[in-house]
């Protein structure tokens, strides 16, 4: 049994008296029980927007999510099914996921499942019991991912889902936090489907790590083949665009030209305009994945086929 | 040639001493980074040169430009060189620009004060610097708004309103943090061709040390408002004499694998 499997999703966002903006243009991922996935990309790639369809925050135009085997229903009015609050995300921002007027405690006492309490919680996340009785602008921006992890953790979850919970924070804090998630996770057996647009962290956390642009998953594999051996170019782009700190002064690969508008992709790969190997079956038709990358240059027998 | 000379600088805000006596050469046509964690003072050395600090803080030392002390001129002549002598680029690009004012505007104003340009000339200049940071069809850039680029275009625009003036200073605090990677490399070759090109004293602030191995020339590794350390780039790199440099060094990923 997969613990979550996105098949070719696909959200739009509508706009009144625009045209749709498809964000996640036919995304597939799956996530094991005890797997961390790293997905990055850039802003704007629709990386979170994929996170929400997961969690059914946003309703998606076609495809499926399935959280072990059973369908993701979007939410509604209704109380959600209980079995689904098994999925839980962290947000990216804690100073606008916690409520500012309850205190910690009683808002990680939401959503306890077993006979768990709030300081035993916040000690799992590196906290002291006592701080319960306090309110979030009581701490800092660390201290307050760390509440909003207990929270979700609160639910006894079987999937956690980070959407870019480090960017928010000091970069001393960063590295701390997505290692509490990293560590938490496993534990629990649980899977971690962990969104960050910066590469060093997901690669000190992540077992797998997924490549998105432009609404489509480009790239995936185990992290140590994707950061020593990146097939895709855009894969090869991002970490080459990565400063590295030895000193000799080397300035960083830069990517020309910007993410195109999700409104108006390219026809063809979505990434051919920026592409340094772009070839002329790039323009026209859309690779499709072979061993996890989506490029024509892996895909021989198909861009003959042209 | 020392352009800018920070001497004993002390800040103390609400009786704790933020800085504790720092020094600092700037030169130009040489980009000098600033490194440390949040909170060791890093910001509010880039604050006291361009008289910004917060209400209350009370400044010590000098701050030398071209032979006057900064931290002893009158608000009103401190007015004056900001923004024409000393430029400043910011974090955040987003907040940073006005959302309701031009490109354009927002980079005439600067010009039309300080260097007294008319209209008609002021917007020859803006264009030119818009092509100068690499800005796509620069004479339609001026009549549009913040909310119309994107975040990498804006801090080029932030950096063109930086550069507005023909500043001999350019103070960049954590110009690239809020941006992706890719952006920032971009961000960077741009401030390492500036500094080149126009012999601009540069300041980079910033606590990524990859940022910091790639384009400063000299790097000063800061502490609770104290330099721990400061130096050629290769050497703090790669042969850090102070522990707590070392020790910065070594939390990094990339560091066990060669």
């Amino acid at each position: 049994m997969t613990l979550l499997s996105v098949e070719d999703l696909v959200v739009d966002h509508r706009t009144p008296g625009r045209p749709p903006v498809r964000a996640v243009a036919g995304a597939s991922l799956t996530v094991e029980a005890g797997e961390v996935v790293g997905l990055v990309g850039e802003s704007g790639c629709g990386k979170s927007t994929l996170a929400r369809a997961i969690c059914g925050i946003t309703a998606p135009t076609a495809g499926s999510v399935a959280f072990e085997d059973r369908p993701v229903r979007p939410l509604g009015l209704r109380r959600r099914d209980p079995e689904l609050t098994r999925i839980q995300m962290v947000f990216q921002d804690p100073y606008a996921s916690l409520n500012p007027r309850r205190r910690v405690g009683r808002q990680i006492a939401d959503g306890i499942r077993d006979d768990a309490t709030p300081g035993e919680l916040l000690e799992r996340v590196g906290l002291d019991a006592e701080v319960a009785g306090r309110y979030p602008h009581e701490f800092s921006g660390g201290q307050r991912q760390r509440i909003a992890i207990a929270r979700a953790l609160a639910a006894r979850p079987s999937l956690l889902i980070g959407d870019e919970p480090i960017s928010a924070l000091d970069a001393s804090a960063q590295a701390q936090v997505a290692g509490l998630m990293r560590s938490l996770a496993v534990e629990s057996g649980a899977g971690l489907l962990f969104i960050s647009h910066d590469l060093s962290v997901v690669r000190l956390i992540a077992d797998r790590i997924a490549v998105m642009y432009l609404g489509k998953i480009v790239e995936t594999g185990r992290t140590a083949e994707v950061w020593d051996d990146p097939k895709h170019p855009y894969t090869r782009a991002l970490l080459a665009a990565i400063p590295a700190p030895d000193g000799s002064g080397t300035l960083p690969a830069e990517l020309p030209g910007d993410v195109p508008n999700p409104a108006a992709p390219p026809s063809g790969c979505r990434f051919h305009p920026r592409c340094p190997s772009a070839m002329d079956v790039c323009s026209t038709r859309e690779p499709v994945p072979l061993d996890g990358v989506s490029c024509w240059l892996y895909d021989t027998a198909g861009s003959a086929a042209e | 040639m020392t352009i800018l000379a920070i001497e004993e600088l002390t800040v103390e805000l609400g009786g704790r001493r933020l800085i504790r006596g720092i020094d600092l050469a700037l030169e130009a046509g040489k980009v000098h980074g600033l490194a440390g964690e949040s909170g060791s003072g890093k910001t509010m050395t880039g604050l006291a040169v361009l008289g910004l600090l917060p209400h209350g803080a009370r400044p010590g030392g000098t701050i030398s430009l071209g032979g006057t002390d900064l931290l002893a001129l009158a608000p009103k002549e401190m007015n004056k060189r900001r923004g024409s002598e000393i430029g400043m680029v910011f974090q955040d690009p987003s907040t940073s620009l006005h959302p309701m004012l031009s490109v354009g505007r927002q980079l005439t104003d600067p010009m039309r004060h300080h260097l007294k340009l008319d209209r008609r000339q002021a917007r020859e200049r803006a264009a030119e610097l818009l092509g100068k940071v690499r800005i796509p069809d620069p004479e339609g850039a001026l009549g549009r708004y913040p909310h119309h680029f994107s975040g990498g275009m804006r801090q080029r625009i932030a950096i063109a309103i930086a550069l507005a003036c023909d500043p001999q200073v350019l103070i960049a605090d954590e110009p690239t943090t809020a941006l992706d990677v890719t952006v920032q490399a971009g961000i960077l070759r741009l401030l390492r061709g500036l500094c080149d090109d126009l012999g601009l004293a540069v300041l980079l602030i910033t606590h990524d040390l990859g940022v910091m191995s790639s384009v400063a020339d000299v790097i000063s590794v800061m502490r609770d408002g104290r330099l721990v350390e400061t130096g050629p780039r290769a050497q703090v790199m790669r042969e850090p004499a102070d522990p707590y440099t070392r020790a910065l060094l070594d939390a990094l990923p990339d560091r066990s694998t060669p």
